[in-house]
């Protein structure tokens, strides 16, 4: 097998610039990965492959210079003579391909690895703003969007982190923003109309803490719940009509009622009108009865129909009094005011249905005594006094609750004999001291 | 011998009119006619009444529901029929659950409620299969549903979604699937117009029953 000694000048020449160049390249490979800082692993075999690519090349540019006659080289001739040509080229050929995939690799580390840089050009592209900054106000970093809002909200970039958070969060309306809510988060709206909303956090390090302040654009968030706001303004506007509405109905209701009613009279008044007709005809006796009987029932019907008069809460419970045998006897003045004058009735009503059923009375006593704010009622009958302790069921229990939801107050005494008394209120004031 | 009647109704024609049947009839002595449901377990407590006949909604605001519950409790042996002319449902079942005797609607006619009378008094429970179907936009009364029937009730109020979800103990989507159903059904273009149409037609009364 031939040597590299026995080969051509410029062959020989050739095959030392190879090695060159490899070994040049290893030594980039190297110097990139300490400055990469990847690790001793690497650093140690990239030093192993220079030496492997660095003793033949000594080898080769002994034999070219003892060729030349430039130079003492016989202990490096004696050597390559030895060497067959191949082995050079087998050893270097995958030394090649590794340098090559050494050096890709290493671009590739390169861009995966995270540098200040590569920072800062990310947070630039985030359309959320964000500054962190140091105890001292000192800004670690702070991403394009957060500069373009801090000139928004102060007119010009803010350098220091802290003066940045006091414009923010300290600041209230200004020419430059307003704002808008400051409970959940700080929120600010600019003339433009972008609404903004703030957030501060506080980042624990072993040495101290760092401040991470990041803006959100909530326009579009803000925009759709104004929206909101408004439609429900509008729907609450639309619940209070159809709530009088249903006051109006039930009225209608009750009209509609009477109408059909009317409606009703006035068809059987036809009827009775052609019955009468027929009777006239005929002049049977029969008829006459029947035609009788109808118009008693229409104008009985129709008797004393006209407008109804207005009752007060009294005399409906005064009137049913008379009807069952209780005489009622008031001293005072009854109350006009509601709600008084309703409770009070009810009360009445209450102690009229007792005095039957439980005392086997026949007399109610009402005692009303005028005071500042309203009245004091008390209730008594002449019937047996209770055998024992009244238990508040039914009436009684829903009378309680009807003057406890007009802010009055009940108390029941069942000892020598009954005795109800109630303290009403005008116009909402509350009585005390009873 | 002749049932005491006690006939309460606020509006003079119809209570009048319920007078009238009465006294035609041999097999009933009119006791009292009143204005208000309010004071009728007064007559109760004083007389021995037979049957109420009891309308519903007053203008005094007292409730014949209430004074009928009352009565039933306090004087079993007395019975009660309700009568009304609005077809809300909750109408119907109050009536059931506080005891009633019978529940008649005004629309029909003299001879009915004589029958009905009749038949409560011999010890039968008179009550409607349903509450009268009525036309509500496009749909019938009858195809809501009682769970879509109560939302509308509330609806009448002018409660919003989250009232009217407190109100029933469901949620607050549960009731905006109800309304939808019915806008379907209906026709309606919103939830107002369902309403009113709703409360004009007697569908549903918004007050309490």
């Amino acid at each position: 097998m031939i040597s590299y000694c026995r080969l051509s000048g410029g062959v020989q020449a050739a095959q030392a610039i190879w090695v060159l160049l490899l070994l040049l390249s290893f030594v980039f490979i190297l110097v990139r990965s300490i400055g990469l800082k990847r690790g001793g692993v690497m650093t140690a075999a990239t030093v192993a492959l220079m030496l492997l690519c660095y003793v033949p090349l000594q080898l080769m540019t002994a034999v070219i210079r003892v060729e030349r006659g430039l130079g003492d080289g016989d202990w490096a001739y004696g050597i390559m003579e030895r060497v067959p040509e191949m082995f050079w080229t087998l050893l270097f050929m995958p030394l090649t391909m590794l340098s090559v995939v050494m050096i890709i690799d290493l671009f590739r580390f390169h861009h995966r690895k995270l540098s200040a840089l590569s920072i800062k050009a990310a947070t630039d592209n985030i359309p959320v703003g964000m500054c962190f900054y140091l105890e001292n106000g000192r800004v670690l970093l702070i991403n394009r969007a957060m500069n373009a809002i801090s000139r928004k909200a102060s007119g010009r970039i803010i350098l220091r982190g802290d003066e940045l958070y006091r414009c923010i969060f300290s600041s209230e309306e200004t020419e430059r923003f307003s704002v808008i809510d400051s409970d959940r988060q700080r929120i600010l709206k600019f003339p433009d109309g972008s609404v903004f909303g703030f957030v501060r956090r506080t980042i624990e390090t072993g040495s101290g803490h760092i401040y991470e302040l990041t803006a959100s654009d909530i326009s579009e968030e803000y925009a759709l719940s104004d929206r909101l706001r408004q439609n429900n303004i509008m729907l609450e506007r639309q619940r209070d009509h159809l709530r009088r509405f249903g006051d109006l109905v039930t009225h209608m209701t009750i009209q509609k009622e009477i109408f059909n009613a009317k409606v009703k009279i006035h068809d059987d008044l036809g009827s009775t009108l052609i019955a009468t007709k027929r009777y006239l005809l005929s002049r049977s006796e029969q008829n006459r009865e029947a035609v009788l009987e109808l118009w008693k029932k229409n104008v009985g019907l129709l008797k004393n129909e006209g407008p109804m008069p207005q009752r007060d809460d009294y005399s409906v419970v005064l009137k049913a009094a008379d009807d069952v045998g209780v005489k009622v006897e008031i001293t005072g003045r009854l109350p006009a005011a509601q709600p008084a004058a309703h409770v009070l009735a009810c009360a009445m009503n209450e102690c009229i249905t007792n005095t039957i059923r439980h005392a086997r009375g026949n007399t109610l006593f009402v005692e009303i005594e005028q005071t500042d704010t309203g009245c004091t009622a008390v209730l008594r009958n002449n019937g047996d006094p209770p055998e024992n302790d009244i238990r508040e069921t039914g009436g009684l229990r829903n009378l309680r609750q009807m003057v406890h939801d007009c802010g009055g107050f009940m108390s029941i005494q069942s000892r020598p004999g009954f005795a109800l008394t109630l303290a009403l209120e005008y116009e909402g004031e509350m009585i005390h001291g009873l | 011998m002749a049932y005491n009647v006690l006939v309460v109704d606020d509006q003079n024609i119809p209570r009048r009119l319920f007078e009238m049947i009465v006294r035609e009839s041999d097999r009933y002595n009119l006791l009292f006619a009143l204005e208000s449901a309010a004071v009728a377990p007064i007559y109760c407590a004083r007389y021995r009444v037979d049957l109420v006949i009891m309308d519903i909604v007053m203008n005094d605001g007292s409730n014949g529901l209430d004074a009928a519950e009352r009565i039933k409790k306090d004087y079993p042996s007395t019975k009660v029929l309700i009568v009304t002319s609005m077809i809300e449902s909750a109408y119907l079942a109050r009536a059931k659950s506080i005891g009633a005797d019978g529940f008649w609607y005004k629309e029909a006619g003299d001879r009915e409620l004589i029958e009905v009378m009749d038949r409560i008094m011999s010890g039968e429970s008179v009550f409607p299969d349903n509450a009268p179907t009525l036309n509500i936009g496009m749909a019938r009364s009858a195809e809501f549903t009682p769970a879509e029937i109560a939302v509308l009730r509330e609806m009448t109020t002018g409660a919003s979604n989250k009232e009217i979800a407190e109100r029933l103990f469901i949620e607050v989507g549960t009731v905006k699937v109800h309304i939808s159903h019915m806008l379907q059904k209906t026709g309606y273009k919103n939830r107002t117009e369902l309403a009113i149409e709703a409360r004009i037609r007697g569908l549903v009364v918004g007050e309490k029953t």
